[in-house]
């Protein structure tokens, strides 16, 4: 069978567990763009955000067979993608150092950001802040977490998420806010 | 409070979930060697196209299944099961009973014909035309439409025994002149002298 854009996600499904190499490109091609979002705003950087995408994939092409049809498939393999993304850091929150932002020289922003602050410039902001600050600043503000199951999912105390996300705010905010008055927005 | 404090996060949150990146094949490359490497499962041969059975996956199997089905309950009706407390057994459909007929002159004519004739009527044979009275008296005025009979001869097959008991009228008794053999339950013995005479002489 050919695989390609017009084929669904359930093909595509039975193509990866039949070990077409075909259907895993496509599968993996289609969901690219939306899961990379993940790793990128809890990695440093795209390549090390793209390394721990591939590895969730590996780990979705490994357990296509234990997904039965309940809910998205988008949302599944984003399940996963997350988990893979938390283990990555929990690994790398004993044996990496720690580079503050503010020892960074600040990156200048593309053209666009001139009008308008373009979505992969904020994570590059994010990306920026030191790791410690990072995670806890994404899974408060963009997944939604409480402190109590961030202190459970990183092993910190309640406190200390408490302060990691309030010394995160402070810093992007000295950041953002600039830009964002400089557009009219209300920061 | 939160939201207004923070809008800027809203904005930020809704920009990154919104944000789709473009495809790396660089990326796809480093996967393939992640695959090449890694120990996936065994692919499953249910979904192999060349393991695939036409008569499982292809358009003829349902119907196949369900002509099969069918066949099974045709056979199951016309001989029902019969359960008699662990001991079951078949047992054949009755044959349907004629239902009551209506008599018409047709169908009179058709019963009282023979069904099978064996041999042509020679041109000797006597015709015998019988009438029911009740029912057939007048429906057809050529007789010969209505039934044709040869004659009945008398019957040889009569046994000897029989017809002199039928004529003298007295009792038979077909076994008493057959001898029965006598069953002696004593055991015999040899003439060995008559048997073995040189024997016995030497002796």
């Amino acid at each position: 069978m050919q695989y390609g854009s017009h084929s669904t996600d359930q093909d595509l499904r039975r193509g990866c567990l039949a070990g077409d190499r075909l259907a895993q490109k496509v599968l993996y091609q289609r969901y690219f763009g939306k899961l990379l979002g993940i790793p990128m705003r809890y990695m440093r950087n795209q390549e090390e955000a793209t390394a721990v995408m591939n590895q969730a994939f590996l780990q979705i092409f490994k357990s296509l067979e234990l997904y039965k049809e309940e809910g998205t498939f988008q949302g599944w393999m984003s399940t996963i993608t997350f988990r893979t993304t938390m283990d990555q850091v929990r690994f790398e929150q004993r044996y990496q150092e720690r580079v503050l932002l503010e020892t960074k020289e600040p990156q200048p922003l593309n053209n666009q950001a001139e009008a308008q602050l373009a979505a992969e410039d904020i994570f590059r902001y994010i990306q920026r802040l030191p790791d410690h600050l990072r995670v806890v600043f994404n899974l408060y503000v963009i997944d939604d977490y409480k402190h109590e199951e961030i202190a459970t999912l990183l092993g910190i105390t309640l406190s200390a998420s408490k302060w990691r996300l309030a010394k995160a705010r402070e810093t992007l905010r000295a950041v953002l806010e600039p830009l964002y008055n400089q557009n009219g927005r209300s920061a | 409070m939160k939201a207004q404090e923070h809008s800027w996060e809203e904005d930020i949150r809704r920009q990154i979930e919104q944000h789709e990146f473009d495809f790396d094949s660089n990326a796809w490359e480093e996967m393939e060697a992640l695959l090449d490497n890694a120990v996936l499962p065994p692919p499953d041969p249910r979904l192999s196209s060349a393991r695939r059975h036409w008569w499982f996956y292809g358009k003829w199997g349902l119907p196949v299944l369900i002509l099969l089905i069918g066949l099974w309950w045709l056979v199951q009706k016309q001989a029902p099961e019969i359960d008699l407390g662990g001991f079951t057994m078949t047992v054949p459909k009755p044959k349907e009973q004629p239902s009551e007929k209506v008599l018409t002159p047709e169908l009179v004519i058709q019963e009282v014909t023979p069904r099978v004739v064996t041999r042509p009527y020679s041109q000797t044979t006597k015709v015998v035309v019988r009438e029911k009275p009740d029912t057939v008296g007048n429906l057809s005025e050529n007789p010969e439409t209505i039934e044709k009979w040869p004659p009945i001869e008398k019957l040889p097959l009569v046994l000897p025994l029989l017809q002199h008991k039928v004529d003298t009228g007295s009792q038979i008794n077909l076994f008493k002149q057959l001898k029965q053999p006598s069953l002696s339950p004593s055991k015999r013995k040899r003439n060995r002298r008559k048997l073995f005479p040189d024997v016995i002489d030497n002796y």
